[in-house]
């Protein structure tokens, strides 16, 4: 797609729209805050997974676990006092940590089997949340009557207004397109590609392709569970049902809507699944809720017919899907 | 340089290897031939670590590289030019060049030895941006082979690299391995074009269900009754 300015004043001109976004609604108008809250937490979990799945070639089904864990260990530690500061990477760490010890049994499979396998873990990792009262208190969801998450505090200023979230969660989407786009252009990235194309070939060139696969894996567990501790203090609440397989599936869906592998196809395809149905809520009243997956579906089946490799695909995914395999 | 003993591979219960010995000293070059399915390209594999050894032993310059992870072995300088070329399709010919060089971290000395191998085979100067699925078979063979200099090999092994190729380009490709071992690589080259082997290999070895049946310098086998009839197609 040939584009009628240059990328840098595109860029530079999506950021000036994006920081002045809340004032263009008057400054207080919660909705419009709300929903691009709603679609910067999504864009930094979906670019998280976009490294496993659009890089490296890994379908991960169950992708919320992570989103959960990271809530969830925010939540826990922000009702105990923690600052908000110190909560946020320890959540990374934990959600590093158990993607890298899920990694070590299911990176060994391939294809077919690691998605059934991830989509069990993000199912265990609910069931774990529904059922572990004591720390979670189950469906019910934390915080508990008379606890609170505590509030973020940033140079003596607290967080509370959802206009401050606005640009606390636009700071850390920045920060998420900055390390995807640092990834993609490294020799990292380069062989998280090679792996997804041919995993022998990546090996013969002397890529420690277990490993490798690990790091991919990692990185990706740590956005997810930097999404979900942004949430959890945003929201102020977590419970089960927010971590749905149904969640994970759309998360893939965004990704591949977007177009797989490519940065700004994961923000459209965000924009798409996340933004316009609720839009469409608040216009159209909750009727719509019911009518919801019918639209999501009409989306999926018209964008893998007309445009299968995604509304932006990268260079290399559209090859894959508009000219046979060269053997 | 490279020492085989009594090296098998199996899989499952399907014996592929059996008790396969052969060496090769620094500088040579060994042809291996042998018919569909006699076990060619697992041998090669077993080498570079991409296929699990039953028993026996894979020594290079004195390491034993059968207990090693295969991307270890690539980066001791055993490289491998895989059968069907297993180029990187998605990405540019210039991107697959480097993959190559994936162990050397000195981005300057990678760039420097992808225009060296652009001046060795001028079609991937040409070729550069073009995305490697879109090339031609030829073209991606000697993507393939570049790709497998940029690790800056001392044991080049190549599988079959004339299948699927037009007779011009077959020569080209035994005109280039020629160069590569003239420039001081030890090769092994795995081939069912005997004839074409025989001729530039100085030892070589045949293969038949597994096992070594004959070895000898590739001027005598040319020679052999056995292997004249068997794989040359000559009726003697
Ligand atoms: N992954 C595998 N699983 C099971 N059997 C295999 C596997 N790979 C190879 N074999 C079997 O091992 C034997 C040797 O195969 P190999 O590919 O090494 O032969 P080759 O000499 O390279 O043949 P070709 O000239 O056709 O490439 C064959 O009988 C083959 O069916
Ligand atoms: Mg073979």
């Amino acid at each position: 797609m040939k584009l009628p300015i240059s990328k840098p004043y595109l860029m530079s001109g999506v950021l000036l729209l994006l920081l002045v976004w809340p004032f263009l609604w008057g400054g207080d108008n919660a909705y419009a805050l709300y929903i691009a809250c709603l679609i910067g937490i999504y864009t930094i979990l979906c670019l998280g997974l976009n490294i496993t799945i659009g890089y490296t070639g890994l379908l991960d089904l169950g992708f919320m676990a992570f989103y959960a864990i990271g809530a969830y260990t925010a939540a826990i530690l922000s009702i105990h006092g923690v600052s908000f500061w110190l909560t946020l990477p320890v959540c990374v760490l934990v959600g590093g940590g158990v993607r890298y010890l899920l990694g070590l049994p299911v990176l060994k499979l391939r294809g077919d089997y690691l998605a059934i396998v991830t989509l069990a873990f993000g199912e265990i990792v609910r069931l774990v949340a529904n059922n572990t009262v004591g720390l979670t208190n189950g469906p019910k969801g934390l915080p508990r009557v008379g606890e609170k998450i505590s509030e973020i505090r940033l140079f003596g200023w607290s967080l509370n207004d959802t206009i401050h979230f606005y640009y606390l969660i636009l700071a850390f989407v920045l920060l998420a397109v900055l390390v995807s786009h640092r990834l993609e252009h490294s020799r990292l990235g380069r062989a998280f590609v090679a792996i997804r194309e041919d995993e022998l070939a990546a090996e013969l060139s002397g890529i420690h392709v277990a490993r490798v696969k690990s790091v991919a894996f990692v990185i990706s567990g740590m956005f997810g569970a930097l999404a979900g501790a942004i949430y959890a203090h945003w929201i102020g609440f977590v419970s089960p049902e927010m971590f749905t397989f149904w969640e994970s599936v759309f998360l893939v869906a965004m990704i591949v809507v977007g177009g797989m592998g490519n940065i700004g196809g994961v923000v459209l395809g965000v924009i798409l699944l996340v933004g316009v149905p609720e839009i469409l809520r608040s216009t159209l009243g909750a009727k719509f809720v019911d009518y919801r997956m019918l639209v999501f579906g009409v989306v999926m089946v018209a964008v893998i017919i007309f445009r299968p490799q995604g509304l932006i695909p990268s260079k290399r995914r559209s090859l894959e899907l508009h000219t046979p395999e060269a053997e | 340089m490279l020492n085989i003993e009594n090296l098998s591979v199996a899989y499952g219960k399907i014996a592929a290897i059996k008790e396969v010995s052969l060496h090769l000293d620094a500088g040579e070059i060994v042809a291996i031939i042998g018919a569909n399915g006699a076990g060619k390209s697992t041998l090669i594999n077993a080498v570079s670590g991409v296929v699990p050894v039953q028993s026996g032993t894979v020594r290079f310059q004195d390491a034993e590289i059968h207990k090693m992870p295969a991307w270890k072995i690539a980066r001791q300088g055993v490289v491998q030019i895989p059968e069907g070329r297993k180029v990187f399709p998605k990405m540019t010919v210039r991107e697959n060049l480097e993959m190559g060089a994936y162990a050397e971290k000195n981005a300057a000395d990678t760039l420097r030895h992808a225009e060296e191998m652009e001046t060795m085979f001028p079609v991937l100067r040409e070729r550069r941006n073009q995305l490697a699925g879109t090339l031609s078979g030829g073209e991606q063979q000697m993507l393939a082979i570049a790709r497998g200099l940029m690790a800056r090999p001392k044991l080049l092994m190549f599988d079959e690299p004339s299948m699927g190729l037009s007779p011009v380009m077959v020569e080209k490709v035994f005109q280039i391995i020629r160069t590569i071992h003239q420039q001081g690589i030890t090769v092994l080259l795995v081939e069912q074009n005997a004839k074409k082997s025989l001729q530039i290999a100085e030892r070589a070895y045949v293969l038949e269900t597994g096992r070594i049946t004959l070895a000898d310098t590739g001027a005598n086998l040319l020679e052999n009754a056995l292997v004249k009839r068997a794989y040359l197609g000559i009726a003697s």
